[in-house]
Parts: structure tokens; sequence; C-alpha cells
């Protein structure tokens, strides 16, 4: 078997809540509870789910920014969290993160030239010429160096992440993990974005984490998707199969409801009813089943496992397991 | 067809900034008849809200209407006093704002929120028990589970989803004849979206209501709309019946726009970007906006006024149209 | 790095530049106390309590003392007191509401909880104790000021530092393996001085009341040394006799805080980035 650039082994993180009188009471918000999936070299993994399913925690658990409660995270076979000082330093830099908010996830203080750098810095590479790379990556990115001297403010959204990129690149990285980029910015905005990204995802045979709620976009930019519900994955496959034929119940609402920019194709009859779950108090059982159109009886004693359907599609579904 | 409800003529909305002027809406025109559903879409900044708020007569300081008619029933609501107009908000006219974490007031229950709504235009005095039945009403047509208790809960007792079907639940507590949804289900997830595209919707038949649907969604407006208007810098570039101006875009940034989205439903060859941004647009005072932007551009983009060409309802604002039906 | 825009954006604000404006004259004033005041401020040379007069422009007092001479010379004490103490309070405030707001857990714990104690007495209340405990004189009066207001800086900075610690753009700087002083120093630090430098200009002019009262009550700089607090509790005695002698330090003391409070507020006006933006 080939080995996997990532392989995220039963991760689980769980936030701590104090509640009551004095704090004295905890009470455990179990954001990721239980994941496993990998990811290939040069391969995009999309993941999809409603807020608060627990995306971003994977994402920070990936670039070492969250401890995980319990669980490995397998880096080219290299336990990242086992890992210690100056290896684990070394395996963190291939992975870099891109945030959401481009208002909030560059320095206002610090100019362009040192904001790309920066991750080099820390690493504290010597013997290299931190300008002459700062203007290679900023060309990279569509930006001119010109445009080096200056401070966040001075860009617009588009341009801000773009600078964003620019310092993931800096180290590298094998895996970027992009938590969603483009949702920050408007359409034609996202599309330079999402055609940068494609575009130095082949060029540099990158593998990303893409995390969006956008399943147009995921559908763009990644070979596979995963669907997360409540701190769960509840699917994963090859994206043009689980987007055209779902199986998971939840996967097929989430589908359902996605508004498709074709007046002609304005139907939908929609399945999910009902609240999204509260991450404290996650419904036992299968954690969907409050909201599932084909509950059965056993969906809310017991939890489902995941099982393969076809070669690369897993779901977490009681349906599927009679079988 | 229905009578023609709202006829925004001309609508200039300008911010008297320390150092500039920002036009953000600029020259703005289009008509709603009754029951139909209006989108209202384009990149951020363009001027969707100003133009809301200027039906609204809310435009915060430093905005002004600086010119043009917004007619309502036949009134020209910019002529009207500014207690008439009280009387229209809320009432004839009623709002949904984007976030609905801010749009209700976290000290007083969802119900004494929607109670004041309904006493404040009803046309004589209610007693205490018709209210609440009035309100429980509501919220169990906005889809509050067991409304004749929730209706005594805070505002942070519900999701967003929820509160934003309140605030739906509170424009629409007097009927009105219009509403504007200023991005209502942006903060939200997409199966939360759907119930309160679905609410709207059913609002619609019910009432036969006139929706301003202000988005940057376009599904949404597929779904939703019978007419859509594309704005690009403070005007309206193109505007027409929803099937005509996704399967004939005239305008080349409707164009380019509906290529720019990625969609879920059918595999995209590379997307389409527009290339710079709408920085500086503003500044154009003769010429077309669109013009640096543009792949289309002629010379007398740059500096000869814009006029509408029009094909029936599907009105464009281009120079390549020149020639055409005028 | 001080750019044309803003220079503009300094001189829009008008209560910055008022407070700018009278704190300039008032340092001018103490440096150049010794060719800005006519008399000798200790000398006892003239006839008490005369009121003033184009010789003595604010009067004498009840010792013969040239009043307008002692005013010029008590700006020394205040400024230098409030200057120093509250100097020496961010000096050490700082680094406590930095490291008890960036590591949380059981440092912040340790570090709020002696925070709390000390700020659970008024800042008056507190220097009066610490003065009185260890002996009236200028040092302690300092150093009791110093006290009082380092937990104030402290929970400032903390407050400060939890929120741009959530801030994007420091977790980024932890994925990159950022090093914790290095985040403190890099981003946390340059990003939270903007309202620090507000709080601190504000706590100068509480210092000039607070060392003001010291001095009234005689727990700072000792007689005969000149100061506005020392003049008005003498001046106190002959309010209906010799009125000058306790208005004249009294509004002084107003100017020094309207000025430090002016300028606060000023900045607080320019650096808020909403306001800059435009
Ligand atoms: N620092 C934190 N402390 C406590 N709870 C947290 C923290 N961060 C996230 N959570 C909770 O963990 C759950 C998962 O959050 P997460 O941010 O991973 O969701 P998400 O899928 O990224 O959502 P979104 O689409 O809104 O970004 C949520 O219920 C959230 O409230
Ligand atoms: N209160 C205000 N003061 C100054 N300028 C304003 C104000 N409100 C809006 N503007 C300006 O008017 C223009 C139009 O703003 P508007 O809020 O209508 O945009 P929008 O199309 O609703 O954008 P979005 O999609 O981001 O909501 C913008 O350039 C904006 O900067
Ligand atoms: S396990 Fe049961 S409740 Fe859960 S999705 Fe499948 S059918 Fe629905
Ligand atoms: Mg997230
Ligand atoms: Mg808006």
């Amino acid at each position: 078997m080939a080995s996997h650039l990532v392989r995220v082994d039963n991760l689980k993180v769980y936030y701590e809540k104090k509640t009551g009188l004095l704090s004295l009471s905890k009470k455990y918000i179990k954001a990721v509870d239980g994941v496993s999936f990998y990811i290939n070299k040069g391969e995009v993994l999309g993941l999809v789910g409603e807020s608060g399913s627990g995306k971003t925690t994977v994402g920070k658990a990936l670039a070492g920014i969250i401890h995980p409660t319990s669980g490995h995270i397998y880096i080219e076979d290299k336990d990242l969290y086992a890992l210690k000082g100056e290896e684990q330093r070394r395996v963190k830099m291939k992975i870099q993160i891109i945030f959401q908010n481009p208002f909030s996830s560059l320095d206002p203080r610090m100019r362009i030239k040192d904001i790309i750098v920066e991750p080099l810095r820390i690493m504290g590479t010597k013997d290299i010429d931190y300008d002459a790379i700062a203007k290679e990556l900023i060309e990279k990115v569509g930006l001119s160096i010109h445009h080096l001297n200056r401070y966040p403010h001075q860009f617009s959204g588009g341009q801000r992440q773009r600078i964003a990129i620019a310092r993931a690149l800096s180290t590298n990285p094998d895996l970027i993990i992009a938590d969603e980029p483009t949702s920050a910015l408007d359409v034609s905005i996202q599309a330079q974005i999402l055609n940068l990204m494609w575009d130095l995802q082949k060029e540099l045979n990158l593998s990303y984490l893409f995390i969006s709620h956008d399943m147009g976009v995921i559908r763009y930019i990644s070979n596979r998707v995963a669907v997360m519900y409540a701190g769960k994955l509840v699917e994963v496959g090859d994206t043009k199969t689980v987007l055209e034929s779902p199986l998971h119940p939840y996967t097929q609402s989430l589908l359902k409801a996605v508004p498709i920019p074709d007046p002609k194709k304005a139907r939908r009859e929609r399945i999910v009813v009902g609240e999204p779950p509260d991450p404290a108090n996650p419904p036992p059982g299968c954690r969907f089943h409050p909201r599932c159109p084909h509950k059965m009886d056993i969906c809310n004693r017991m939890e489902p496992e995941e099982i393969e359907v076809n070669s690369g599609h897993r779901i977490m579904c009681f349906l599927y397991q009679e079988k | 067809m229905n009578e023609v409800l709202l006829k925004v003529e001309n609508l200039k909305t300008y911010f008297f900034m320390k150092r500039t002027i920002v036009k953000a809406v600029d020259g703005v025109s289009f008509e709603l008849r009754r029951g139909e559903v209006l989108g209202l879409v384009g990149e951020s900044g363009c001027g969707k809200s100003a133009t809301a708020l200027s039906i609204m007569r809310l435009i915060p300081h430093p905005g002004r209407i600086v010119d043009g008619h917004i007619y309502f029933k036949g009134r020209d609501l910019l002529a009207l006093s500014e207690k008439e107009m009280r009387g229209i908000r809320g009432k004839e006219i009623g709002m949904i704002f984007q976030d609905p974490h801010n749009s209700l007031d976290p000290v007083y229950t969802v119900g004494w929120q929607l109670s004041e709504a309904i006493m404040l235009h009803a046309p004589k005095k209610m007693d205490k028990k018709s209210i609440l039945r009035k309100v429980v009403d509501i919220l169990g047509k906005v889809g509050i589970p067991t409304p004749e208790d929730r209706h005594r809960d805070y505002p942070h007792q519900f999701s967003g989803g929820q509160k934003q079907r309140i605030m739906i639940g509170m424009s629409i507590s007097n009927v009105p004849d219009l509403i504007i949804a200023d991005e209502p289900t942006t903060a939200l997830d997409v199966t939360v979206q759907a119930q309160i595209i679905d609410l709207m919707k059913q609002l619609k038949e019910e009432y036969n209501v006139s929706i301003i649907l202000i988005t940057h969604n376009l599904g949404l407006v597929a779904e939703m709309c019978d007419k859509v208007a594309i704005m690009y810098a403070g005007k309206i570039v193109e505007i027409g019946g929803v099937e005509e101006v996704f399967y004939e875009p005239l305008h080349p940034y409707t164009k380019l726009l509906l290529k720019s989205i990625p969609r879920v439903d059918i595999d995209m060859p590379r997307l389409e970007h527009i290339p710079g941004s709408v920085e500086g647009a503003y500044e154009i005072e003769e010429g077309c906006r669109f013009y640096p932007r543009c792949p289309m551009a002629m010379d007398k983009c740059r500096d000869t006024l814009v006029r509408a060409y029009s094909k029936g309802d599907h009105i464009v604002y281009c120079h390549l149209y020149e020639g055409g039906e005028g | 790095m001080i750019k044309r825009e803003h220079l503009e954006i300094l001189m829009e604000s008008k209560l910055l530049i008022t407070g700018l404006a009278i704190l300039v004259s008032l340092i001018l004033i103490a440096i150049f106390a010794g060719y800005i005041a006519p008399y000798d401020p200790i000398a006892q040379d003239f006839r008490p309590k005369q009121p003033p007069s184009s010789e003595h422009l604010l009067g004498t007092d009840e010792l013969g003392r040239d009043v307008f001479s002692r005013l010029i010379y008590g700006s020394r004490i205040t400024l230098y007191v409030s200057f120093l103490s509250i100097g020496v309070a961010t000096l050490f405030g700082l680094p406590m509401g930095l490291i008890a707001g960036y590591y949380g857990g059981a440092v912040d714990k340790a570090i709020s909880f002696i925070i709390d104690i000390l700020l659970s007495f008024p800042a008056i209340i507190l220097t009066i104790l610490i003065t009185a405990m260890l002996g009236p004189n200028l040092t302690n009066a300092m150093l009791s000021i110093s006290v009082a207001f380092t937990p104030r800086i402290a929970r400032i900075v903390r407050g400060q530092v939890l929120s741009v610690k959530e801030e994007d753009y420091v977790v980024a700087s932890k994925a990159m393996g950022g090093k914790g002083w290095y985040i403190m120093l890099r981003h946390i630090l340059p990003n939270s001085i903007a309202p620090l430098l507000v709080q601190v200009t504000l706590a100068l002019g509480s210092a000039v009341i607070i060392e003001s009262s010291l001095a009234f009550l005689g727990l700072s700089a000792q007689p005969p040394t000149p100061s506005w607090g020392d003049m008005i509790n003498r001046g106190r005695r002959y309010i209906y006799t010799a009125p000058w002698m306790l208005t004249a330090p009294g509004i002084m003391i107003t100017i020094a805080v309207l000025g430090f409070n002016l300028l606060g507020d000023g900045l607080r006006d320019v650096l808020d980035p909403r306001l800059r933006r435009v």
C-alpha cells in the first residue's frame, strides 16, 4: 500500500467548558470526536459540513495549533505529536495554514516582505536572502514587488489572501490547510484565488485540506471530499461520486439544500428539518438521527460504524450496515 | 399583470466623507410589481444596502439621498415627512437585516419584541390576550417549535436561524406590502438558509407581498426571484427576468459573474475570473464604470455616458448594444 | 515612518492638540522654572499674605513667599512624580500583564490574584497607607503611586493581550512554530501599544491628583519644597483672608489633569482604527 502523506487516526479534540457556580463542573465540547482520514501527496481533500461541525478544529490539529485530546496524526508515517523539539518543528514546517479572514490573519504592524518570510525567520533558517525569497513569492501569487514595503491595510481582501498564500508557500510545504480561504471574498475575487490555488497545486504538486461550506467550491477544487457532522466524518469519497450520488442522509439533504444558479433547476424538495445539534450535548446514537428522514429504531440507540461501500467511498450510517 | 408597487427613479445616494464623496448609489432605477420578487446582486460595496436603506429612508450620516424619486403605491417616499415615513416603516415596508445576532435586543424576550412591533402599528388598542395570540401565531408560522412557551425566551436562547426567522416574523407581523431582505441568510448554514428561503416563498404565496432580496448568492436568486438587477459600483448594469438574465446575459460583467461561480451540479472548466478590482470605479464620471476590467471595452466606453438599451423588460447599460433596440 | 497623512490625522483631533499644548507648556515651565519665576520660591522675603499685585502676580503666602514663583516651581514636583511613578508602574505592570494574558492558566491566576487584591483598594487609600507606613517623603510618595498603578496597568495590558492573542495572525505565528517570547514581542506588544498609551496618559492625570492629595496631607515632598498640594493645604487655612493662596494651585492642578485627559482622549480618537480606515 502506498503510504499517505497525511494519515489521521481516530482524532479527538475536546474543548473544556467550565460551567456552573464557581466553574466547578466541567463540560466537554466534543468538537472532533473520532475522525480518521488520509490525504495523498498532490491530492486535494475537501472538508465540508455545517458551522460548528468541527472542520476548523480538524485543520488546527493538523497544523499543530491545537493539541489533540487523543488519536494520532501521521505525516509521512511520523507521529506528529510524538515527535519532539527540532524534529517536530521540521515536520510542522511541511504543513502550512491559510485562514478564512484575510483581514485578521496578517499582522497590521508588519510589512508585507516581513509577513511573507515570517515562517522562515521563525524556523531560524540562516544564510538565506529573505528579500529575494519574498520577491519571488510575491510574484508567484500575482502581486508585484512594489507591494513588499506596504502594510496589510493597504490591500483588498483578495490581495491579502494572496499574501497569506505567499506566506504559506515560503517553507516549501507539502500540505496546505486552507480554512475557507474564499468565504470572505466576492465571487469574482473568489474565482481569482481558486484559480491561483489550483495552479499552484498543480505546479508544486501540493496537497490541500480544503475546508469550505460551499459545495460548488469543493467540487471545483477537490479530488475527494469528506463530510463532517457534529464532530464525526459521516461520508468520505471521490468528489464526483459523493456529490452526484451521495449515500449518507445528511449529505443528501445538504446537497438538496444548495441553491443552484440555474432558474430551471430551481427544484428542491427539502429534507432537513429541525435544528443543528448542540455540540456540548450531541444526540446519542447516530448524531444525525433527530433530523434524519430514514431514521430506524437502532439509530438512536447505537452509533453506526464506518463501512466502505465501494472502494474509497465510506459511510457512517445504519442504512448501509444492514446489507 | 399586477400593479406597480415600487418605482425607483434615478436614485442617487452619496456619502459625504471628510475628503471625498462616495457615490454609493448613482442613478439607480427599477420597478417592482405587487407579488414580485426582485434580486439585487453585486459585489461587496456596490451599493445594495445603500439602495435598500434609501427606500426605507434610513441612510445614516454622513450619507444623503441627493436626487431621484421613490414611488411607493404612487406616493413619492422622498417627499413624505419623517412622521409619515415612520408610519410606513414596519407596517407597509418591512426590513430584514443580515446579522440575526444583532438585530434582536438581548434584554427583552422575543415575545415582547414581537408584541411591540405589532402594537406600534395596530390600528386600535389591542388587549393583552389578542396580542399574545398573535405573537404565538406568528412564531408558529415562522416555524419556531412550541411557540406558546418559547415566546417567553430571550434571543440568546435561539439559534441563528431561529433568530432570523423571528426577525422575519417581526417584519410580517403587520402584513406589509413590501419586504426588503438584506442578505437574510448570508450568516447561516445552507440547510438553515433553505428553511428561511422556504419561509419567504411561503409568505409570498400567502400574502402576495413583494420582496427585494439582496444577496450575492446567484443560486438564491435563481431559486426565488422573478427579476434580477445586477449592480456594479453604484449603478445597475443589467436588469431583467431571471431566466433572461441567467440564460442570455447581456452585460459583460454579468456574463463573467455567471461563469465565475463554481457549481455543484456540473463540472466546470477553469473558472472565469474578472481581472483587477473595483477600486477606482466610483471615480469614473462619464464612461462605463466597468470599463477598466471589461474584456470587451471599446474606446468610447472610457468617456461616453452609458445609456439603457432594452429588449422588452430586459435592460442593459452597455455601449455594446448601441444600435440595437434602444 | 510618520507620513503626512498621519500628521493630518493628528492635527484633526482638537482634543489631542489642546492636551498636547497644555502639557508641552507645563513641561517647558517646569524645565525653565528658574528663568520664569521672578523670585526664590522658598525665600520668606516679603510681607505675608499680600493680595495679587504687579510685583507679586499671585500675591504672597502666610510666610511671605511669592505664590507665583512657588506655583512655577511646584510644576516640577508634580510632573516629576507623575511621570516617574507611572513610568515605574508601566515597567512592572506591562510584563506582568503580558505574561498573565499570554500564558493564562496558573501563571495568570497567580498574577490576577495579586492584581485583584491591590485593586480592591482605591488608589488614594492605598497610597496613603503605604506612605503612612514607610514615612512621608517624596520617594515614598512616588513608590506608593507606582504600587497603586502597577496593577492597573497590568490589568489593562492583560485585557489587551487576551484580545490580540485570539487574532489569526497570532495563531498563524504559532502555527509557524513561533515561541512565546517571540510572539509576545513581535505581534502582541506592537498591537497592544496604542490602547496602552491612552491608558497610561490617563493614569498620568490621576497620578497628578493623587500626588497633590498626598502633598495636601503632608505625605509627599516635605516643606519648604514647593508643591501644589502643599500650597492648597496651606491656603485652606486662609481661604477667607487670602483666597489666592488656594485658588492658584487649584487651577494649576485642574489644568494639568485636563491636559493629560484631553491628550488621552485625543489619542484614543486618533488611534482608533475604525476612524483611521476612512
Ligand atoms: N477555543 C474553543 N473553545 C471552546 N469551544 C470551541 C473552541 N473552538 C471551537 N469550539 C467549538 O467546537 C465546535 C467546532 O468548532 P469549529 O470551529 O471546529 O467548527 P467549524 O466546523 O470550523 O465551524 P464554522 O463553519 O463555523 O467555521 C463548535 O461547537 C465550537 O463552538
Ligand atoms: N455609513 C457609511 N459611511 C460611509 N460610507 C458608507 C456608509 N455606508 C456605506 N458606505 C459606502 O457606500 C458604498 C456602498 O455600501 P453598501 O453598504 O450599500 O454596499 P453593499 O453593496 O451593501 O455591500 P455588502 O455586500 O458588503 O453589504 C460603499 O462603498 C461603502 O463604503
Ligand atoms: S444512521 Fe440512521 S439516523 Fe443516522 S443517518 Fe443513517 S439512517 Fe439516518
Ligand atoms: Mg471554521
Ligand atoms: Mg450590504
